[in-house]
C-alpha cells in the first residue's frame, strides 16, 4: 500500500505536527532582533547591486549538449504527464499527473531555480511552444490590449492553480489537472499567435514567478553582459525593481501559502467542519480570497505609509523584491515535508504513469517511507525557513533604502516595511502552531 | 490492525456521524509514538472510514460500527475520512 495522495487542502498523507509555542515564540523573537540589528548596524551605502555582478562562470558553452538532452527529457516528461492526466486511470492514487503537478512542478521547480539559477525557460513546455511560434513569425499584428501589455494577467493562472490546489474539492483528480493544463496551453498559444509571444510570456504567470525566484539564486546572469555568473545568494534580487504586476503576483502566492497554513489549523477545521464537495469548495474559496486580501492589504498599507514617509511614490515596486525571500521561506516551510514524503510517489507513479499496471523502472510496487524525515527535523526546517526568509527580506529592503535616500529618510522608510514583514513572519509562525 | 484484547490501549473513543457532520465537532486524538488507539466510528449512512498513511479501512453505516485499532508508529498528524462523502471524521496526532 502506498497511501492515498489527496493533496487538496494540504491534507492526506502525513501532515506536519504543530510547532510548540516556545519554538514559535523564540523564532519570532530572533526574527525581531535580527530586524533591528539589520536596521541599526547594517551598511549605510548600497552594496548588493555591486555584489550581484558576481564572478564569471567559465565553461558554460560545453554544457550545451547536456542542455539539449535535458530539454528532450523534459519534453517527453511533459507529454507523458499531461497524457496521463487526460487519458490515464482517473484516480489520484494511481496516476502520475497529481504528484507531478503539485510536488514536482509547484514545489521542486521553485526550489531548484533558487538553487541552480534561471534554467526553467530552457525546459518550460510553454516557453518551447513560444519559441516555435516565434519561428513562424506569427503574432506581429500589434494592437495588444493593455491588460496583456503590463503583465497583470500573470497572477490569474497562478491564482487559478492555487484554487485548484488548496480549495477545489476535486483539484487532485488527474482529469481535472489534465484539462486545466491543456486549456491553459491552448489559451497561451492562441495569445502568442494573435498578439505575439511577448504578450503570451507576460501572461504565463508560472514562468514569471520562477524567473523572479531565480533572482535569489547564486547562479545568475551578469546584469551587464548577460553571461552566467556565480554570486552570493539573494543579491541578484537587488538588481531590478519589480513591476507592480509582479508584486501582485508575489502577494497572490504568499496569500495562497498563508491560506494553506490557515487551512491546517484547528480553527479552520472547525469552520469548514461538515462542508464537503461544493459546499467545502465554497467555504475554501472565501477563505482563500480572505487570507490573500489580508496579506495584500497589509502590504498595500505599508507601501502607502512608505510613500508618505519618504515623500515619493512607487514604494511598493521599489521594495517588492524584498517579498521574494519571504515567499521562498513560506514555500519551504509549508512544502518541505510534502517534497520529502509525498515526493517519493513521483518515482513510484513514474513507473506506471497511466495506472495501467506497468512497471517501467521496477519501482511501481515501492511504498512511501512516511518516516524518512523526523517530525523534529521538519519543525526546525520550517522555523529556519521562515526566519531566514524574513532576514533576507529585511536585508534586501535595507540595501534598497540606503540606495534610494539619505540615511535619515532611509531609516524612516523601513519602519512600515518592518511592521509588515514582522506581521508576515509572526503570522506564519503562529499558523504553524496549529 | 491490532487486536485490542492483547495490548494496552492508550486512547479509546467513539465518533458519531449524523446528517453529514461529526457530532460535537471533529476530534483530534493525541497519542505518543508506539501508543495504541482504538476508535469506533458510527454513521447514519453507509460509507467507508479511511485513516490515511496507516491505511486502515473499515465499513460503516446503519447497524455497522467501524472499529479502527492502530499502533501509532509513524509520527505526524493524520486524517480519517469517509471515502464516499469526503467528510473528515477525526484526526490522529502522533508525537
Amino acid at each position: 500500500m502506498t497511501g492515498v495522495l489527496t493533496l487538496a487542502h494540504g491534507v492526506g498523507g502525513r501532515t506536519d505536527l504543530p510547532l510548540s509555542a516556545w519554538q514559535a515564540g523564540w523564532s519570532a523573537a530572533v526574527a525581531l532582533v535580527l530586524s533591528f540589528v539589520a536596521l541599526g548596524l547594517a551598511w549605510h551605502r548600497p552594496r548588493l547591486r555591486g555584489l550581484a555582478a558576481g564572478r564569471p562562470l567559465g565553461g558554460w558553452s560545453s554544457w550545451r549538449p547536456v542542455a539539449v538532452v535535458v530539454r528532450g527529457v523534459a519534453a517527453v516528461g511533459v507529454v507523458v504527464v499531461v497524457s496521463a492526466g487526460l487519458f490515464g486511470v482517473d484516480d489520484v492514487a494511481a496516476n502520475l499527473m497529481p504528484v507531478s503537478v503539485y510536488v514536482a512542478f509547484w514545489v521542486a521547480v521553485p526550489l531548484l531555480v533558487v538553487l541552480a539559477g534561471p534554467w526553467w525557460p530552457a525546459v518550460s513546455p510553454w516557453e518551447g511552444l513560444f519559441r516555435l511560434v516565434d519561428r513562424t513569425g506569427a503574432g506581429r499584428a500589434g494592437g495588444v490590449p493593455v491588460g496583456m501589455r503590463d503583465g497583470r494577467l500573470a497572477a490569474v493562472p497562478v491564482a487559478g492553480f492555487l484554487w485548484l490546489e488548496l480549495v477545489y474539492h476535486d483539484g487532485a483528480r488527474p482529469r481535472v489537472l489534465g484539462w486545466a493544463a491543456l486549456v491553459y496551453t491552448v489559451v497561451l498559444v492562441g495569445v502568442a499567435l494573435r498578439w505575439g509571444t511577448a504578450a503570451a510570456r507576460r501572461m504565463e504567470g508560472f514562468g514569471v514567478l520562477f524567473g523572479l525566484l531565480a533572482r535569489l539564486s547564486p547562479i545568475g546572469r551578469s546584469p551587464g553582459t548577460g553571461r552566467p555568473v556565480l554570486r552570493l545568494p539573494l543579491v541578484g534580487a537587488s538588481v531590478d525593481d519589480l513591476h507592480p504586476s509582479e508584486v501582485a503576483l508575489l502577494l497572490v502566492v504568499l496569500g495562497g501559502t498563508a491560506f494553506d497554513g490557515v487551512s491546517r489549523t484547528r480553527f479552520w477545521g472547525d469552520v469548514s467542519d461538515g462542508h464537503v464537495g461544493w459546499a467545502g469548495t465554497g467555504v475554501g474559496t472565501l477563505g482563500l480570497v480572505w487570507v490573500t486580501a489580508v496579506v495584500a492589504v497589509a502590504w498595500y498599507l505599508a507601501s502607502r505609509a512608505g510613500d508618505r514617509l519618504t515623500g515619493g511614490s512607487g514604494f511598493s515596486a521599489r521594495f517588492g523584491h524584498s517579498l521574494l525571500p519571504i515567499v521562498l521561506g513560506y514555500h519551504v516551510a509549508h512544502y518541505f515535508s510534502l517534497l520529502v514524503l509525498e515526493g517519493q510517489l513521483f518515482g513510484i507513479r513514474a513507473s506506471d504513469p497511466y495506472g495501467r499496471g506497468w512497471d517501467l523502472f521496477g519501482t511501481a510496487g515501492d511504498a512511501v517511507d512516511w518516516t524518512r524525515v523526523s517530525t523534529g527535523t521538519v519543525g526546525w526546517v520550517q522555523l529556519g525557513a521562515i526566519v531566514a526568509g524574513h532576514l533576507g527580506g529585511v536585508l534586501l529592503a535595507h540595501d534598497r533604502s540606503v540606495e534610494s535616500w539619505r540615511p535619515a529618510t532611509a531609516l524612516r522608510s523601513q519602519y512600515p516595511l518592518l511592521v509588515v514583514m514582522v506581521a508576515y513572519t509572526v503570522a506564519g509562525l503562529v499558523l504553524m502552531t496549529g | 490492525m491490532v487486536d485490542p484484547a492483547e495490548v494496552t490501549v492508550d486512547v479509546v473513543s467513539r465518533v458519531e456521524v449524523r446528517d453529514g457532520t461529526v457530532v460535537g465537532g471533529v476530534p483530534r486524538f493525541e497519542v505518543p509514538v508506539g501508543g495504541v488507539v482504538a476508535v469506533t466510528v458510527v454513521a447514519d449512512t453507509a460509507d467507508q472510514v479511511h485513516l490515511h498513511v496507516y491505511d486502515v479501512v473499515a465499513d460503516v453505516g446503519p447497524g455497522v460500527a467501524a472499529e479502527l485499532v492502530v499502533r501509532a508508529e509513524v509520527p505526524g498528524v493524520f486524517e480519517a475520512e469517509l471515502h464516499g462523502s469526503g467528510l473528515r471524521v477525526f484526526e490522529l496526532e502522533v508525537s
